[in-house]
């Protein structure tokens, strides 16, 4: 709120009181003196013609002259304080009207400011719509022809003519790659419908052992690889999305398989842990990962071995595991090293779930 | 064999898959528009139909609702969509199941057997559990109370079909576990009483006084349609 009507109205008051004085300085000591003297007159009733007394003298100098002098100089400086708060009272104005220019101009710079945050707001909006359309248009663009190419590659693989083995090995190639983008297809089609918030989850209690049979059985159904299971007795269920969380147990016993020498188990344990949780954990033998990169194994893009001996992938796997995890209100880690070998340290990922609580008494 | 009409504006994939399924035995009779696969139906009478969603022109919901209007005949729907909206809007018009691009033949072929199976063995009526208010759609794995979609886990799902296939009976913990889990988790018992409450928070609306699944202390569970409270 502004202090001018304030200011103006004190300024106002000020020049009329300054006014008053001003005829009051010499109205008043005139007054004081008509009345002190003629009182004086009166009280010692002198008669016309007859000299003074020394004793009258004295009475009219100390109440008809002393006294309104010294109202008179009282009022005088009254007078002199009113300028200085007169002086004070212009240098406040112009300090407001200052500061109110100030006001003006920044609340001009900041309303600018503000459109140009809107302004930027709606483009990056449009540049995220944009975006979603764009990945939507060639995941949809893709999913198409790649289902034309698959397709074709599964009935030349099956075809009775015998093939010559070069050919039917390129084929075999092109099979797996082909696969393998379309994996990548419909992680980034997961990623998209997750981070637009189209992912529906349906929760529910999940029984843990069968589904990390089950997750363990597909995904290392055609490998030689052997599995040793750590499950505590009488496990409660996990309160989770069923289909979600094997997606997130194939990923890990995925990346378990690819990671580690075929020669070496992968453990696969699940008990309950702090907090009214169940942690699910695939152990591996592999290289395992540095303390640095554990940190970062989560994220888009990252991956924990870049070494061009790697195995092949997006770096989007833990990434989608780590959001799939979240949205069922979990949490997803790593520990490394697993084992006490140096060489071959491995990995630990975990997921820790609430546990799909009711009542001891049903 | 069974004749089988596929309906898809690619080409490429149409002459493949064609090719694929004769080979499996199939009559293929192919149409690359909507307009062109409702004159082969008519013509032709295919025993199932197998749709792209999206094509030029009349896409596959237009040709779906078409088809419907001149035919019971399965259909499978092939989308590159997997969104819930989508797939709901292709059940609600009458697809019998769906197949999300890319996909694999092999995977087409299973689910081309399963809807002809289905189909052979009835009407669609057969492949749905009906008690009290609730619905359940075999095919669709979808369970409504009262209309109202009630969302299931793959499990509970399975839980609720073998509960309601032997509605009556008394099934214990035991033979819970064997239908649903497997075998070789006989000794989980444990999940069943968790489960069973979990179902009920879901279906039942006076959880003192169950509507449709009951339970017989010392015996197990029934499922039963109690008149209401």
């Amino acid at each position: 709120m502004s202090a001018a009507p304030f200011v103006h109205v004190a300024s106002v008051t000020l020049t009329r009181a300054r006014r008053f004085l001003a005829l009051l300085q010499w109205m008043l000591p005139l007054a004081l003196f008509s009345l002190a003297t003629g009182y004086e007159i009166f009280e010692h009733q002198i008669e016309v013609g007859k000299p003074l007394n020394l004793n009258l003298s004295m009475e009219v100098f100390l109440f008809g002259i002393l006294g309104p002098g010294a109202v008179a100089g009282v009022i005088f400086y009254i007078q002199r304080l009113l300028d200085a708060l007169g002086r004070a009272q212009v240098q406040l104005e112009a300090l407001n009207r200052q500061l109110e220019q100030k006001v003006l101009e920044r609340t001009v710079a900041l309303e600018q400011r503000n459109a140009e945050l809107a302004r930027a707001n709606v483009e990056l909006q449009q540049l995220d719509e944009m975006k979603s359309e764009f990945v939507a248009l060639v995941s949809h663009e893709l999913r198409a022809p790649l289902t034309t190419l698959n397709g074709a590659l599964e009935l030349a693989l099956q075809m009775d003519d015998p093939l010559p083995q070069p050919a039917r090995a390129t084929l075999g190639i092109m099979a797996t790659e082909s696969k393998r983008l379309t994996d990548f297809v419909q992680t980034i089609l997961d990623l998209s419908r997750l981070e637009a918030g189209k992912l529906s989850i349906n929760p529910g209690p999940v029984a843990v052992q069968p589904l990390l049979e089950q997750a363990a059985g597909v995904i290392l159904a055609q490998s030689p690889r052997q599995v040793e299971w750590s499950l505590c007795e009488d496990l409660p269920p996990v309160w989770a999305d069923e289909v979600l969380l094997e997606q997130v147990l194939r990923n890990l016993i995925r990346n378990a398989d690819k990671y580690s020498p075929p020669a070496r188990p992968i453990l696969l344990s699940a008990c309950v842990a702090a907090g009214n949780r169940i942690r699910i954990s695939v152990r591996d033998h592999g290289a395992g990962i540095s303390p640095e990169m554990q940190e970062r194994v989560f994220e888009r893009f990252v991956r924990g071995h870049s070494a061009e001996s790697a195995p092949t992938g997006w770096g989007l796997g833990l990434y989608l595991g780590r959001k799939l995890v979240e949205v069922q209100n979990g949490q997803i880690g790593v520990a490394s090293p697993a084992w006490q070998n140096q060489q071959a340290p491995g990995s630990e990922f975990y997921v820790l779930l609430p546990v799909a609580d009711m009542p001891e008494d049903v | 064999m069974a004749v089988l009409l596929l309906i898809d504006d690619d080409r490429g994939l149409l002459q493949l898959l064609a090719e694929f399924l004769s080979r499996q035995g199939y009559g293929i009779y192919t149409a690359d528009g909507g307009r062109q696969g409702l004159r082969a139906l008519y013509t032709h009478q295919p025993d199932l139909i197998v749709l792209d969603v999206s094509m030029p022109e009349k896409d596959g919901w237009e040709t779906l609702k078409a088809i419907r209007d001149l035919s019971n005949v399965p259909v499978i729907m092939l989308t590159a969509r997997t969104d819930e909206a989508d797939v709901l809007r292709g059940f609600s018009l009458g697809a019998d199941d769906y197949v999300s691009k890319p996909f694999s033949f092999a995977q087409l072929l299973a689910r081309i057997h399963a809807v002809l199976a289905r189909s052979a063995h009835g009407a669609p009526e057969d492949g749905k559990l009906v008690a009290g208010d609730l619905e359940v759609i075999l095919s669709q794995k979808r369970v409504t109370c009262a209309g109202a979609l009630i969302p299931l886990t793959p499990t509970e799902f399975k839980l609720l079909v073998a509960l309601m296939q032997r509605a009556g009976e008394v099934l214990t913990p035991e033979e819970l576990v064997r239908e649903v889990w497997g075998p070789q988790y006989a000794n989980e018992i444990g999940y069943v009483r968790r489960y069973i409450w979990h179902l009920r928070q879901k279906l039942e609306t006076d959880l003192d006084h169950p509507r449709y699944i009951h339970n017989d202390r010392g015996f197990g569970y029934r499922f039963a349609v109690a008149e209401n409270p």
